[in-house]
């Protein structure tokens, strides 16, 4: 089967995205596929490249990017969400004329047509929210 | 040839409550550019959502009402609302800002089975 995601709840605060990250795995070890893991609202802020984890926690952040080189996931960031959360890419840094960019490689921003292209091209799209 | 699919957009939250009134209208908005077929339900509190004479710049917020009113011009005229929510707040679907159908609460799972998508944020 053909899933897509939605992860919307803040990561500091929720379990959701660890919850989404977990069925992932699974889903992936019993041969099914992903379209797309799109990231909304509050979610967003943790792919900031400044962020911190403590020693004796895990990043969550980290661990979606190790899955998606194994497994070759499209991990897209919402761009609206994300400039309005202060999360920038090279491209909207300049756009914005502002003085860096933030978003951590291997994540890319994107508008809501992907998440529109997702609910098209995948048999099941399940959110992770709040 | 991709099959055309049904979508539902739930709302739960209060005017003003959450951003994510706003987030779920973006995504009626995008899906239906993709020529995917909306709809859009409002439950419990969410039904103030649709009241008239919202006065948003007393709370200095933006004005989601603007945006629901110009729902029609995207095509997205199939708005739900439950009868018994409504009585709640002593409102009828004249008080409401967009033409709503109104669900039997015992209809809602049904009506719910019958999207091929549901997002719920």
């Amino acid at each position: 089967m053909i899933f897509s995601l939605i992860i919307y709840a803040s990561q500091t605060a929720s379990q959701s995205e660890q919850s989404a990250l977990r069925f992932t795995r699974n889903a992936l070890q019993q041969g099914h596929t992903f379209h797309r893991i799109f990231f909304y609202g509050d979610t967003v802020t943790s792919m900031s490249n400044l962020k911190i984890t403590s020693r004796d926690e895990i990043d969550i952040t980290d661990q979606w990017l190790e899955l998606a080189k194994e497994t070759d996931l499209d991990l897209v960031v919402c761009i609206a969400a994300a400039v309005k959360r202060g999360i920038l890419d090279q491209q909207e840094s300049k756009r914005h004329q502002k003085s860096a960019a933030n978003l951590k490689e291997g994540f890319c921003l994107s508008g809501l047509g992907q998440l529109a292209d997702a609910i098209i091209h995948s048999d099941r799209v399940i959110t992770f929210g709040n | 040839m991709v099959t055309q699919k049904k979508l539902l957009l739930i709302f739960r939250n209060p005017p003003f409550s959450s951003s994510a009134n706003r987030d779920n209208l973006d995504i009626a908005l995008a899906c239906s550019a993709f020529d995917i077929p909306v709809s859009l339900l409002f439950l419990n509190d969410a039904v103030l959502q649709l009241h008239k004479n919202q006065q948003s710049h007393l709370l200095e917020q933006k004005d989601l009402t603007k945006t629901l009113n110009a729902l029609e011009m995207y095509d997205i005229d199939q708005c739900y609302v439950i009868d018994e929510h409504l009585a709640r707040y002593q409102l009828s679907k004249d008080d409401l800002i967009l033409n709503c159908h109104s669900l039997a609460r015992e209809k809602l799972a049904s009506f719910i089975h019958d999207f091929d998508v549901v997002i719920n944020l």
